[in-house]
């Protein structure tokens, strides 16, 4: 009982870290990202395959997912962030399935569908390995989240705003909006790689249907329903989308149902939550 | 030449599923997502009924499923909260909601196997026949025919009746046309419903010719959006970037197994953005020197 909770609190960290970058991302910079979850898978197979395949240490595959993911987000932020907000929430999403289908298909460096399995936990000594997990996930989600709140607050911050709100503006001010806004999706990026090498950790076993479409309608579920405004809200967003499941897991529910019922929460949950928020700003107004 | 015939046959349907998205596109310029949820329910609305109520009943329920689905996503979803001041996006994310609460109502009740049907008509449909040399099933032939006459038919509409008229004024100014006296609600109505029966029927046409899942409306419209924004949107530009994409897809055959087939719109649309995306930096950069001349001289 006590490992399960154990395994449940490092997921909720570990999603906070996904949704506090997503955060950044959408909440900042006013790009709707659709990728996200395939971007923490990304983090997920760098980290998984580095590990077991190349012999690399879990320290040193961490860093690799961070700057593998972050490098390949800003690829993708580099040909779409000029687009209108919601062309570049289709490219996002084309992405996704791209890389997906890239997963499943390209055998001989990602193991296909057989996906990759025995991925080590980072270890220190003998000690218990999933408390390990546990305490790295806690301490890693609360430095992401005073580095995503000094991030917000600094001018960096301030002007992802004001070029998400008016870029015509802050171009005309000599603002950099294109480079603004690939850094911003580079840095949540890495958040995403940083969560996707914690979630290979705490998973053990990765393959492709794990990062389909669902991952990032979830990721984007949690920013939402924390307000996307909050870093705080984010972290809450994760707790309470984590927990949701969970609590159901106990309630009888048999396995095939769980999965199509979670979904049909989560998508309720978004439409209910964007038409709660557009009512109490109008009638404020 | 057998890949230049399936190209073409595969780029028809494309061009169906594209037009039928592009009709709703081009007048509201929102990511209906549903769409998708559409051309599953059609599909499972036939798969369910055929057997109780007989093939031509099951199908006319399918279409009117599909129809009620499309306008009561406008109705229901898009036009109170567009009234609430929701941007394009947060419509886009809403529908996407909306989707994925149908397709996973689905394959709650229904599971997630696959399901098909029997072909119709079997005797003449189930037949191979040669056209340029190559083998090809009279099902896949008709089936692109039905698609190519539904697009001319949408074309025909739009640009000889008077509400397909009324649709053209509405898509370049919804302000004008309001002014004009035009009901801009209901036009947008019509092309909903008008959308939504033909990606009903395109739905139909999948379930018989190789079955239908309860995912297997997201990439088709994914195939539709990407012909939609590369055709700039209008129904017979989507329509010719869907044969294109039909042939593209075949001639990826002759390099890729046909498992990485549905990568192809997705590698289309992000090559077309690095194109526009150099192309509007070359642009600026234009732009740039140009100002810089004329500050200097």
């Amino acid at each position: 009982m006590i490992v399960y909770l154990y395994e449940v609190v490092a997921l909720a960290c570990i999603f906070a870290i996904a949704s506090m970058s997503l955060n950044l991302v959408l909440g900042r910079a006013g790009l709707f990202s659709l990728a996200h979850g395939v971007l923490l898978g990304i983090g997920a197979y760098i980290y998984g395959l580095l590990t077991t395949q190349a012999g690399v240490s879990p320290a040193v595959g961490v860093v690799a997912a961070v700057v593998g993911t972050a490098v390949l987000g800003a690829a993708l932020a580099a040909v779409s962030v000029h687009l209108d907000e919601e062309q570049f929430a289709v490219t996002t999403l084309a992405f996704n399935l791209l890389v997906v289908i890239v997963l499943t298909n390209w055998a001989s460096l990602t193991r296909g569908a057989y996906g990759v399995a025995q991925i080590p936990r980072l270890s220190i000594g003998d000690a218990d390995p999933q408390l390990m997990l546990l305490l790295a996930a806690l301490l890693l989600a609360a430095l992401t989240f005073v580095a995503f709140r000094a991030l917000a607050k600094s001018g960096f911050g301030q002007l992802l705003v004001a070029s998400a709100s008016d870029p015509d503006m802050v171009r005309a001010l000599g603002g950099p909006v294109w480079s603004l806004r690939v850094r911003a999706f580079a840095i949540g990026s890495a958040g995403a790689g940083l969560a996707g090498a914690l979630f290979a950790m705490q998973a053990g076993y990765i393959a492709p249907p794990l990062f389909e479409l669902h991952l990032s309608v979830l990721i984007l579920a949690m920013v939402i329903l924390g307000g996307t405004r909050s870093v705080g809200g984010a972290v809450l967003g994760a707790v309470v989308l984590i927990g949701i499941p969970e609590a159901l897991r106990f309630a009888a529910f048999n396995a095939v149902s769980a999965g199509p019922l979670r979904q049909i929460v989560f998508g309720l949950l978004i439409i209910v939550t964007i038409y709660v928020r557009l009512h109490s700003k109008t009638s404020r107004a | 030449m057998s890949l230049l015939l399936y190209g073409l046959i595969s780029g028809c349907v494309y061009g169906l599923w594209a037009a039928s998205f592009s009709l709703i596109y081009r007048a509201t310029r929102i990511f209906h997502v549903v769409h998708a949820a559409v051309f599953t329910t059609a599909a499972y609305g036939y798969w369910v009924a055929s057997p109780l109520i007989g093939q031509v009943a099951a199908a006319a329920f399918a279409l009117v499923l599909s129809v009620v689905l499309g306008v009561g996503a406008e109705l229901l979803l898009y036009r109170p909260l567009a009234r609430r001041g929701a941007s394009a996006v947060l419509l886009f994310v809403v529908s996407l909601g909306a989707y994925i609460v149908v397709e996973n109502t689905i394959q709650l009740i229904w599971g997630a196997a696959p399901r098909s049907v029997p072909v119709p008509f079997d005797s003449v449909l189930q037949t191979y026949v040669t056209v340029l040399g190559a083998g090809v099933s009279a099902l896949e032939l008709a089936e692109a025919g039905v698609a190519l006459a539904l697009w001319g038919g949408l074309v025909a509409f739009l640009r000889w009746t008077s509400l397909g008229a009324a649709i053209r004024a509405v898509t370049i100014a919804p302000e004008l046309a309001e002014l004009s006296g035009i009901k801009v609600g209901q036009i947008r109505v019509a092309t909903f419903a008008g959308g939504s029966l033909l990606i009903g029927i395109a739905g139909l046409m999948m379930l018989m010719k190789t079955g239908i899942e309860p995912s297997s409306g997201l990439p088709v419209w994914v195939v539709a959006i990407v012909a939609t924004l590369i055709g700039r949107a209008s129904v017979v530009g989507s329509f010719v970037a869907s044969i294109g994409m039909g042939l593209t897809e075949s001639a990826m055959l002759i390099w890729f197994p046909a498992a990485w087939q549905p990568a192809m719109p997705v590698l289309i649309l992000l090559g077309f953005l690095v194109v526009d995306a150099a192309r509007a930096r070359l642009v600026t950069w234009q732009g740039r020197r140009l100002a810089r001349r004329n500050v200097a001289g």
